[in-house]
């Protein structure tokens, strides 16, 4: 009963939060335990009741400060003092900067829609194919919900009740293998077709992209940094970085304007309470759905498929991708880590941090596969390549997360070795 | 208020990190971070439902047609506006006023009777009784009706 009022409600496009809210109330009144009608708007409340919570708005404020700053185009600057003349320099250089604002930026979407507007038509401009630059764009942005900070991660983290900063941690290592994927799907793209070489920068402009870019790095520093040593929780690193942008951005390069911030703090809030009212709903369906017995009939039904812990993170694998394909990687979290953590620790021994970064990889790769990828339509929307062709030059950055979605799953070391 | 709230989340955090780190910390600010950003979620909800920025799953739109999909549309805003007028109900059983109200404003015989302690429940470090942090919830209950009963008339009236 609640399970095809919850499949209805999604199909005719009601707001997910509002699914699992009306859901929950569907619950109640079938089975009529009416007494839990009184906690109802109690529990809803008490569903945001965390510090880790707290994240979201902040790192939300710290990426639109960024971008309002003009951060991005230093950043930009900066790397391709590194790249300039290597064949290609500017799709390597786009990889760089989107791992160096991965650290700053807690969401792919964000980085997806910043980046395509900074660097797509620079690539153009230098003879770069359209599908191509967005592609490599779009791959990039994969890289902002792996690599700390991550919103994806501080939502597990509230979920699965486990230190935010260790999960941060557990990103570093496959936020880095899949960079360099990416870099070799490039390489080995650049070796079948022409990429062009940038225009080489002079002496004087070099220094000064260094100059102006060297500053911006205290950003990320800031944040891996307070997070690493035990300084600052993650919640008040995301602090800490808001006023970090804010400063490089109104006094370094002056184009932040303090008549835009009302703006900015408005687009925050609205854009953080999409995500955190989901949270809340989630929470109240979690409660209902433990009276339901769904997760303990699931696992039942999974522990006479398979025992072995690779092959059940393999089923898992390929349950998400479709479920990433038509659910934002955001609430199809929210869904799936109540119903399956359990059964991954008590069943089959998964380290919840290894469980973690292999989900949240799988969601994201939701994020640029159609027919619902939100990515997919952002960089469309920013560059007007067709989706079709974006599609296809994707497909060689989609298969490398993959590959290291696989190789994660068979090799949990890789996650928790540095915790 | 949504940027008023939106700073003062900002802000307490802050504070958190300056006063910790000059070894004076305030122990209440945590508490009113959370609280702050809670109420900056629920306004926020309800503003979402009025622009409709809320996430949804669109995959039928393409294959049942514009038609169908309006129709749909239509469905989903009465069933918003039928879960806000819920969540109003929701909220007034929970605060039961008018039980409140004939035992004389009487916490204590409240609660005996009715077994509801939503008035005795203190918050941990700011204060204040809880139930007036809770007071979001009818509020935004309220808001969330306006704002769909808005958007249900809105879209009748465009088919």
């Amino acid at each position: 009963m609640v399970i095809s009022a919850f499949v209805t409600l999604l199909l005719i496009g009601l707001p997910i939060a509002l699914v699992l809210a009306i859901s929950a109330l569907v619950y109640i009144f079938a089975s009529g335990q009416t007494v839990l009608l009184q906690s109802y708007s109690q529990q809803l409340f008490s569903g945001m009741e965390s510090y880790g919570l707290l994240a979201v708005p902040l790192f939300m404020l710290a990426g639109e400060l960024m971008n309002e700053g003009g951060i991005t185009k230093r950043l930009v600057d900066f790397a391709s003092v590194f790249m300039g003349r290597v064949r290609g320099g500017l799709a390597y250089v786009n990889l760089i900067v989107n791992m160096m604002m991965a650290s700053i930026i807690g969401s792919a979407a964000a980085q997806i829609a910043i980046m395509s507007r900074a660097i797509v038509p620079e690539m153009e401009k230098q003879g770069y194919d359209k599908a191509l630059a967005s592609a490599t764009t779009a791959a990039g942005g994969l890289l902002s919900p792996i690599i700390p900070p991550s919103m994806l991660f501080v939502i597990y983290g509230v979920l699965a009740q486990i230190a935010i900063g260790d999960m941060f941690i557990a990103g570093i290592i496959p936020g880095i293998l899949m960079a360099t994927g990416f870099v070799i799907a490039l390489a080995v793209i650049g070796y079948f077709k022409e990429l062009p070489v940038s225009n080489i920068q002079s002496r004087a402009e070099r220094i000064m992209s260094l100059k102006l870019g060297l500053p911006t790095l205290v950003i990320p520093l800031v944040i891996v940094g307070g997070i690493l040593t035990g300084i600052a929780t993650p919640t008040e690193s995301a602090a800490m970085a808001s006023v970090a942008a804010f400063a490089l951005g109104r006094f370094l390069y002056r184009e932040l304007k303090l008549s835009r911030l009302p703006e900015v703090l408005y687009r925050t809030a609205i854009n953080s309470s999409v995500v955190v009212f989901i949270v809340a709903t989630a929470k109240v369906f979690g409660w209902i759905i433990v009276y339901e017995k769904i997760p303990q009939n699931l696992a039942e039904y999974l522990t006479t498929l398979t025992q072995d812990p690779f092959v059940f993170l393999l089923m898992v694998n390929i349950a998400l991708l479709f479920i990433g394909m038509i659910l934002d990687g955001i609430a199809a979290l929210i869904l799936v880590v109540p119903i399956l953590l359990p059964i991954a620790q008590t069943q089959y021994g998964i380290d919840p941090f290894h469980f973690g970064v292999v989900v949240c990889i799988n969601l994201v790769l939701g994020l640029l596969t159609p027919p619902v990828g939100a990515g997919l339509f952002i960089t469309t929307a920013m560059t007007g390549v067709r989706p079709g062709d974006l599609f296809k030059q994707l497909i060689p950055f989609l298969l490398t997360t993959l590959a290291v979605l696989v190789l994660l799953s068979w090799q949990p070391w890789l996650v928790t070795i540095l915790i | 208020m949504l940027i008023v709230l939106a700073s003062s989340v900002t802000l307490l955090i802050l504070l958190n990190v300056v006063t910790r780190s000059v070894n004076y910390s305030i122990y209440w600010v945590d508490e009113m971070a959370i609280y702050a950003m809670i109420w900056l979620v629920m306004v926020g909800a309800s503003v979402t439902i009025q622009k409709k920025q809320g996430i949804s799953v669109t995959l039928l739109e393409g294959v049942v047609g514009e038609r169908v999909w309006g129709v749909f549309l239509l469905i989903v805003d009465a069933l918003i506006l039928l879960f806000s007028i819920a969540l109003i109900w929701l909220s007034w059983i929970w605060y039961d006023p008018l039980t409140l109200m004939s035992l004389g404003f009487d916490k204590d015989a409240f609660s005996g009777s009715t077994f509801n302690y939503i008035y005795d429940e203190p918050t941990l470090t700011i204060g204040v009784p809880k139930f007036l942090v809770w007071l979001i919830m009818p509020f935004t209950a309220v808001t969330m009706t306006i704002h769909a009963a808005a958007n249900l008339f809105s879209r009748r009236k465009s088919i």
